[in-house]
């Protein structure tokens, strides 16, 4: 009687004791992510998810990214088939208002410079020794895109799934503190000071901003096949919402769909984060080369931005080239305001938003032309 | 295939590929624009500039002055 009262008693601190030191850590690395969500509100939708994720997996024995348990369950149904990254695009194509693209599409070139920093990364992480798939895993977070990056990181590098996630929201997040100085150090006042308010285009048709979603599918798919269940999703929402036909199942894409989605796609991501597997110093590393990488691309489109106020003999804000990027629409708000601090008239949001929402295509687009470039030269199937 | 030779092949056809390919969709949107404009009906309505109004349809302000002997 008393050794079973003893055995019962050891099950009960069984988890204690089979505790690694690194559980601790990841425990307290998810309480941060909880913090930062929940009291700093700082992209609260993925971090609590990933937080609380990362505080299950690490509690010993519970076995819940075990063959049978409810994390793994839910990893393999969206995440290991890539499927929720790409849900969740269906629901940014119906949030995603491409009008002010359409309005100058010659600002789409600032959404393909913003992208440059993936390419350049890819480099510098295989000159510090990742493997070609790693590099192309760690590279992606340059796209600032959560999706992006973990559709790519799912297929070619899934151990390397929860540092580049992390990394890619984490950074997306502190886009308005990263690029401020970068654009600063860029641009010289005057440049700053551009007032752009009195440029306007054109305002795209219902008819043109219908088949631009169809076109640019068609397009792309053919350009680079392997990427066009990103390119095809984003636009697919994108088409819904234009046509206005379909009202019920843009609201569903954008609201319900987008929502589970995020949920689960959050603590599948958390899940990935196993003190065992998530602490070492590679994981640095990988935090490391995706801060660059957001650097490179602020850098590229600025530059970018100069090259355009040179060719418009210095009516174009260079300011606007830093919201090439894809982290919709927190770039371009970085970029008005800046602007204004420098010309309290100056207006740059139209344009910054264009030039945002290029990005958003730029690093879809990026993202499938690396892959084809991968299947091309043969490394992946 | 050596990582040198990989890493400068993304490079170049990575960066190379996705600003030719963006700058043809721009081609693709202003073809767009072009060949579907926006209808009449769609566009806003028109405001007439100041300078083109005809001096006789500026109606003159009321003299809101109570005081007449007071400059307004």
């Amino acid at each position: 009687m008393l050794d079973a009262i003893i055995s019962g008693l050891s099950g009960l601190g069984a988890g204690v004791a089979n505790l690694h030191w690194s559980n601790p850590i990841m425990i307290a690395v998810g309480g941060v992510l909880l913090y930062l969500a929940i009291k700093k509100d700082v992209e609260p939708l993925l971090l609590v998810p990933i937080g609380f994720g990362a505080i299950l997996v690490n509690i010993p024995l519970a076995d819940l990214m075990g063959d049978e348990g409810f994390l793994r369950t839910i990893y393999n149904m969206g995440v290991a088939n890539e499927l929720f990254p790409l849900l969740i695009f269906i629901g940014i194509g119906a949030m995603t208002d491409f009008g002010p693209l359409l309005e100058n599409p010659k600002i789409f070139l600032l959404g393909a410079a913003g992208q440059f920093g993936i390419f350049l990364t890819i480099g510098l992480a295989l000159v510090a020794g990742f493997s070609k798939l790693d590099a192309v895993a760690i590279g992606v977070i340059g796209a600032c895109d959560g999706p992006t990056a973990i559709y790519v990181t799912s297929k070619y590098a899934p151990h390397l799934l929860g540092a580049v996630s992390v990394a890619a929201y984490s950074y997306m997040s502190l886009v308005p503190v990263i690029q401020p100085p970068i654009m600063r150090l860029l641009t010289t006042e005057k440049e700053r000071q551009i007032d752009m308010s009195h440029v306007t285009h054109t305002p795209a048709s219902k008819t043109t901003r219908i088949v631009f979603p169809i076109a640019v599918t068609i397009f792309g798919g053919l350009i680079a096949p392997k990427g066009l269940p990103l390119l095809a999703t984003i636009m697919l929402g994108n088409l819904m919402k234009e046509s206005g036909v379909v009202s019920r199942l843009t609201k569903a894409s954008e609201n319900e769909i987008a929502n589970v989605v995020t949920l689960l796609l959050g603590i599948s991501i958390g899940a990935t984060m196993d003190g065992r597997l998530f602490l070492k110093g590679q994981t640095l590393l990988i935090l490391a080369f995706g801060f660059l990488a957001i650097c490179l691309d602020t850098v590229c489109g600025v530059a970018f931005g100069k090259l355009m106020n040179l060719l418009s003999g210095g009516k174009f804000n260079p300011l606007i080239g830093a919201a090439g990027i894809s982290a919709y629409p927190m770039a371009a708000r970085v970029v008005q305001k800046e602007g204004q601090k420098y010309n309290p008239f100056s207006f740059l949001l139209m344009h910054a938003v264009g030039a945002n929402t290029g990005g958003q295509v730029g690093s879809v687009m990026a993202a499938a032309i690396m892959l084809s470039v991968l299947q091309g030269i043969g490394l992946v199937p | 295939m050596d990582n040198w030779t990989f890493g400068f092949t993304m490079i170049v056809v990575g960066m190379g590929g996705t600003i030719v390919t963006l700058g043809l969709f721009a081609l693709m949107m202003g073809l767009l624009k072009k060949l579907f404009p926006v209808p009449a009906e769609e566009q806003p309505p028109e405001t007439v500039p100041a300078e083109e109004i005809a001096p006789e349809e500026v109606e003159e302000p009321e003299n809101t002055c109570d005081d007449e002997a007071a400059p307004c």
